[in-house]
């Protein structure tokens, strides 16, 4: 499993990445030098190893937990960008404030997937002379 | 899930839209109402013993504690933490009670395994985020297996139960392989230490990938079902017993008298948790192939099988479910995949014969199953952990306290997935709440 990559592309992926976490792991980045590698490649294995210690956030439970969620909701692209934070994350920094950004950035996307799914007629409505529709903050307008 | 899942979700939908089009409004729309998954729910207890009070939860309500359980909803589907006799005493009766090993693994080594402590208060937070998992589990299947009214095929004690009904069937076996089939059955290996109590030591499970596991095994040959050869003792050369093209089963006698101690305790050969099966006389290949490498085994007759071949793809995990690598990482996917690796792997119950019947299939998945866990288990023993069990693609160990980091260590290694070692960092004081665990 070590090294497994994944090959599929998202295009919601491409405006959500950012330099940070698209750096992936590999030999160089061992070191503390991360490289940046093509996008939405994961290191599955590199996910394991952080599940197994990543603490619990506050906001969005454990890692097993967050992941679970995201893909029930069908957010694959931004699980690619999770999981590639997580990846880049293991690797560049370890610190517990990184931890807690990545973990808080999990919980903000499963936010953003249930208020999706709160709203089907607003969110998936087809883009209709190229504008897309006005879609209400998460929480906010649609009570 | 992945794409190729949710255009299978798609189509099942389309699928039961287009029946239900077939009818009159009313007609659809009560045959939608009885097509309706149904909600299920996880139950606490705060004594496994005693189905009483606990922390109940259904997957889209918010927990709360009951005292008795006429309090549960009676339109969820609850999974429940009472032991077996308990569970047979007060549970089986009640029509929308599960058992607390439903998915197969009991309910709170998923919550260990997700990170979750569910003693005391704990279990407020844990029983919430189980009920959610346990109802991914299930509406996916019904999704995966094209389950049309899920409320009907959900019936069963076990998941897997239920799940046995929408795969392949296994071959039947012929009647003269069935005594030989059923000795070389081994669910599970529960080595027996010697009794020891050391307040300082916690028993930890350590976990493959579920769906990886389930998938690497039902990769591997089974033997077709022609069980044509007999070999006599002149016969019988090692290399024609373990040659792969042709799967065998040996009857034979297993000597530890010459093996390390500890080596021969963990083999644990017929030796499995739960009651106990048939005298373990016979062998199947994939079993003998590391046995030999521990034991001494005295063969005195084998039988051989045409030829090995694969499962047929209807026997093998979905491939909505394999053909995204991201679907490993969800606990709700591993769930589903152990419950049908179980299905093919256990044993039934024939009605006619009253007694439990076990397919060839089952017999070489579990032991190609025991295989890899033990040698995870010959890993830990040589790391300095005690492995308690081993099967189902885990290995649970005991350890003292202060060797949980390398336990970490350990399970990174070796490719476990789980469980999420920060609560059990957290419990025996090795770091503090919210803390990452130090490199």
């Amino acid at each position: 499993m070590s090294g497994a990559i994944h090959p599929a592309v998202d295009p919601a992926v491409d405006s959500a990445v950012g330099p940070e976490v698209t750096a992936a792991t590999d030999g160089s980045s061992a070191s503390g030098q991360a490289s940046r590698l093509p996008r939405c490649q994961i290191d599955i294995d590199a996910i394991r190893r952080m599940a197994l210690r990543t603490p619990s956030c506050p906001r969005a439970g454990t890692l097993v937990q967050q992941l679970d969620c995201l893909l029930e909701h069908g957010a694959l692209g931004r699980v690619l960008v999770v999981a590639q934070a997580l990846a880049a994350a293991a690797t560049v920094d370890a610190s517990a404030a990184e931890m807690l950004r990545v973990a808080g950035l999990a919980g903000q996307i499963r936010a953003e997937a249930g208020a999706r799914k709160a709203l089907p007629a607003t969110d998936q409505a087809p883009i209709i002379d190229g504008r897309k529709p006005k879609v209400a903050a998460p929480g906010v307008g649609h009570g | 899930m992945s794409a190729a899942h949710r255009d299978q979700i798609d189509r099942s939908q389309a699928a039961v839209a287009g029946a239900a089009a077939t009818g009159s409004a009313d007609d659809s729309q009560a045959l939608a109402a009885g097509q309706r998954m149904p909600r299920f729910g996880v139950a606490l207890m705060d004594n496994e013993h005693d189905f009483n009070a606990g922390w109940a939860c259904n997957s889209d309500g918010e927990p709360y504690y009951f005292t008795n359980p006429n309090q549960l909803d009676s339109d969820t589907v609850w999974v429940a933490s009472v032991d077996w006799s308990e569970y047979q005493f007060r549970g089986r009766q009640i029509h929308n009670v599960r058992r607390m090993d439903y998915l197969r693994t009991p309910i709170h080594r998923v919550a260990t395994d997700m990170g979750l402590r569910t003693d005391g208060p704990n279990g407020r937070l844990a029983v919430r985020e189980l009920a959610r998992v346990v109802q991914r589990a299930v509406s996916a299947c019904a999704r995966l297996y094209g389950w049309r009214d899920p409320a009907s095929e959900l019936k069963a004690d076990l998941l897997y139960e239920d799940l046995r009904r929408s795969i392949i069937h296994p071959p039947r076996s012929r009647p003269h392989v069935l005594p030989a089939l059923c000795a070389a059955f081994q669910g599970s290996s529960s080595p027996a230490w010697p009794h020891s109590y050391d307040d300082a030591s916690l028993a930890v499970t350590l976990r493959y990938n579920r769906v990886h596991h389930a998938q690497r095994l039902l990769e591997l040959p089974v033997p077709d079902e022609g069980w044509t050869v007999q070999l006599s003792a002149q016969e019988l050369r090692l290399d024609s017993v373990l040659d792969p093209q042709r799967p065998s089963l040996v009857e034979a006698t297993v000597e530890m008298g010459r093996s390390d101690p500890e080596i021969a305790t963990l083999c644990a050969f017929g030796s499995s948790a739960g009651r106990r099966g048939a005298l373990r006389r016979w062998i199947s290949q994939p079993e003998l192939a590391w046995l030999i490498e521990h034991a001494d085994v005295q063969i005195q007759t084998a039988i051989l099988s045409r030829s090995a071949r694969y499962l047929p793809p209807s026997a093998r995990l979905p491939s909505a479910l394999c053909s995204d690598p991201l679907n490993a990482l969800s606990i709700s996917a591993g769930l589903v995949a152990e419950s049908h690796f179980c299905a093919l792997a256990s044993e039934t119950y024939n009605r006619k014969l009253r007694r439990k019947q076990v397919s060839t299939w089952a017999v070489w998945l579990r032991a190609y199953d025991r295989a890899r866990c033990f040698a995870l288990a010959l890993a830990a023993i040589k790391k300095g952990f005690t492995p308690l069990s081993y099967g189902n693609g885990a290995v649970t160990v005991r350890l003292r306290k202060q060797h949980l980091p390398q336990l970490l260590e350990f399970a990174a290694e070796q490719d476990v997935s789980y469980p999420c070692f920060h609560p059990y960092f957290v419990e025996h004081g090795l770091v503090g709440v919210g803390q990452q665990i130090p490199a």
